[in-house]
């Protein structure tokens, strides 16, 4: 039984002020740090490349902060896992945005997972860095994207299919944003370039059965098929698809050496247009590729979404350098000046928030590599009608 | 009369894919009563026997006889661990399993990597018949699955395990007063259950992409099958998967297949508010 007495509620009130006290060099301790978030799919459809992506995260801050952080201060990060789906992604964008208090936010993998967290990061003026290849359009000043737009990756893709291979294209994908808007630049291109979109099918997630589609696609007989199923979705249509013995060329931009190193069986043959490869002969690529071997073992593969997630990092250190300040504004000017020399080459923005990327068209070997077709080299992004 | 062909036998497949996941659950939920949210991890686990046996030098056709064991070996310490605690709390027993599939899903990912798994089909050629090459593993997968419909029945109906479990469904009580040991027999009858879909994931493992979290995909249309078809009769997982991946693969030729799917579901809700026991009751 304890009384209520002046005393100890005095002594208590004491007990509050000494932890506070204690708390107070925490405060003064995470000004010294620069606190970034990591959002992906961790789980769910996108969860094999989720992983890879984190890991080139991981990679670029470790090195950093064995060097000399950003500006001296130390980074940390949180990771957090929105499953691959809209609202956890909006839900962890808000965790990180609003009760982490980081002050960038990095990742992401299926375009509805940019979408989503825009949502809360833009009217926030928060900056979200979303590092894969998309379906392009978004104009947002706080949105920077370091993986390739239509331009870099569908539009040279195009030119050379329908070169050498035929006029004539059959799309299948999976039923959202970034197959759906991709789709719409295909049947624009291709028509500027002589050649027909014959017809497109979107599978929902999670599609079992891809008969029905395979049966319509073999049916219209295109010159060659393009393929834009998301994640595990895809091993899943290219295991059906060789067995239906379609003759065409396979093209899919929504394969890297993630599937390939998996399944050399399904992706030797079928081409892809990246702005990485892991096989990239440069000594800068050597480097990264030695490093991340170092950290998570020889056999792991990297993508061009890795690349570009671990490219997004520096150019973040960069700008915050350049800017002297953590404050979105500043990096966001900032950014737009300065430059990284990746494992694909130097890079930098351009004024539409867009890397300037590379743009390889490549073929898969049976070793689970990619070897380079045609190298486009790097392309400045298009974002029609963006002024930023 | 080509098309015709390829669309049933594409309406056969994911028939058979679904029956074959669906059969598992039909017996943990559609006899036992048991809401198994852990039961497309069981998949997963056969999936993934497949891989391992190969990947050791077996056969496809060793996986085929080891899946089953493992899902079956399993299946039983987990009924023995959870879930015979907790038969008279059905609520609970959602709850645990699934905590279940998130344990068992991250247990695959740390200990195979979150990178897809390669398995290989026994065969890879395509066949003639009746006028069109179709892909001849779908051809097995559609007999085989025929084949282990047929042996669940006839083990329900005439073998002595399928009268004891019957018998302990009807009325557990009466059963255990004429000497059946009933503790015994849902021990048994929720292994098989497993073995089952452990089965099932070794027969779709060459279709699909193999991933820890590949399970995910069946939980959902497994308990529409079982409900529309009619729980707790075999039959009606036949009914129940004809319709739900039957009428799918039929709608999905003539419209896009998200609104086949959608479609599909909303029939099996009006099915099931019309038809509360199912087309095919026990």
């Amino acid at each position: 039984m304890t009384l209520i007495t002046r005393r100890r509620t005095l002594q208590g009130l004491a007990g509050i002020a000494a932890v506070s006290a204690l708390g107070a060099p925490s405060i003064l301790r995470a000004a010294d740090t620069i606190k970034l978030g990591f959002l992906s799919g961790l789980t769910g459809l996108e969860t094999i490349l989720g992983e890879t992506q984190l890991h080139c995260f991981e990679l670029a801050v470790e090195e950093l902060n064995a060097a000399n952080g950003i500006g001296g201060r130390k980074i940390e990060y949180v990771v957090e896992d929105d499953q691959t789906t809209t609202r956890g992604a909006i839900e962890k964008a808000r965790k990180l945005v609003f009760e982490d208090e980081v002050v960038a936010t990095m990742g992401m993998i299926a375009s509805l997972e940019h979408v989503a967290a825009r949502s809360v990061t833009s009217p926030a003026n928060h900056i979200l860095m979303y590092s894969t290849y998309y379906e392009g359009g978004v104009c947002e000043k706080s949105f920077f994207s370091t993986g390739q737009v239509p331009n870099q990756q569908i539009v040279p893709s195009l030119g050379w299919l329908t070169k050498n291979t035929g006029k004539t294209v059959y799309v299948i994908g999976s039923d959202y944003i970034w197959p759906r808007n991709s789709t719409e630049v295909i049947r624009t291109e291709i028509e500027k370039l002589g050649g027909k979109l014959l017809g497109a099918e979107f599978a929902p997630f999670g599609t079992q059965d891809f008969a029905p589609i395979f049966d319509r696609a073999r049916a219209a007989n295109p010159d060659f098929i393009w393929m834009m199923v998301a994640g595990a979705d895809v091993i899943t249509a290219l295991k059906q698809y060789q067995s239906f013995g379609f003759k065409q060329q396979l093209f899919s931009n929504a394969l890297d050496e993630l599937f390939s190193f998996a399944h050399p069986e399904l992706t030797a043959g079928t081409l892809s247009n990246q702005a990485y490869f892991m096989k990239l002969d440069t000594p800068r690529n050597k480097v990264f590729t030695e490093a991340f071997a170092r950290k998570y073992g020889a056999d792991k593969p990297i993508n061009a979404i890795g690349e570009a997630a671990y490219d997004g990092v520096y150019l973040y250190a960069a700008a915050v350098e350049k800017a002297g300040s953590t404050d979105s504004d500043a990096v966001i000017k900032a950014l737009r000046e300065v430059e990284f020399e990746a494992p694909q080459g130097n890079v930098n923005f351009a004024a539409n928030n867009c890397l300037r990327a590379n743009s390889i068209l490549a073929r898969g070997t049976p070793d689970g590599h990619w070897e380079t077709v045609e190298n486009f080299g790097q392309i400045d992004p298009d974002v029609p009608g963006c002024t930023l | 009369m080509p098309d015709i062909v390829s669309l049933c036998l594409n309406a056969l497949t994911l028939m058979s894919i679904l029956m074959l996941v669906a059969l598992g659950l039909a017996i943990i939920y559609g006899l036992m009563g048991i809401i198994n949210l852990s039961h497309g991890e069981f998949v997963t686990i056969g999936a993934y026997t497949l891989f391992t046996v190969q990947a050791a030098g077996g056969s496809f056709w060793l996986a085929l006889v080891v899946a089953p064991v493992v899902g079956y070996l399993l299946g039983t310490v987990l009924e023995i661990a959870v879930i015979r605690r907790l038969y008279d709390r059905p609520i609970s027993t959602i709850l645990a399993t699934w905590g279940l599939s998130l344990i068992l899903q991250q247990a695959i990912i740390l200990t195979y990597g979150a990178a897809p798994r390669p398995v290989t089909a026994p065969f890879e050629a395509s066949v003639q018949v009746f006028g069109i090459t179709y892909p001849a593993y779908r051809l097995f997968l559609i007999v085989f699955a025929f084949a282990v419909m047929a042996a669940c029945v006839l083990v329900f109906r005439k073998s002595p395990f399928g009268l004891d479990v019957r018998a302990v469904i009807q009325n557990a009580g009466m059963a255990r007063a004429l000497g059946v040991n009933a503790e015994r027999v849902y021990r048994r009858a929720f292994a098989s259950g497993a073995a089952l879909a452990a089965l099932a994931g070794v027969l779709i493992a060459p279709l699909v992409a193999v991933t820890a979290l590949m399970g995910v995909n069946y939980l959902a249309r497994s308990f529409f099958v079982v409900l529309v078809g009619g729980a707790g009769s075999i039959p009606g997982v036949i009914a129940g998967s004809a319709f739900v991946g039957g009428l799918e693969s039929l709608l999905s030729t003539t419209v896009p297949i998200t609104v086949a799917q959608a479609s599909v579901l909303i029939l099996a809700v009006v099915i099931v508010r019309f038809r509360p026991q199912g087309l095919v009751p026990a």
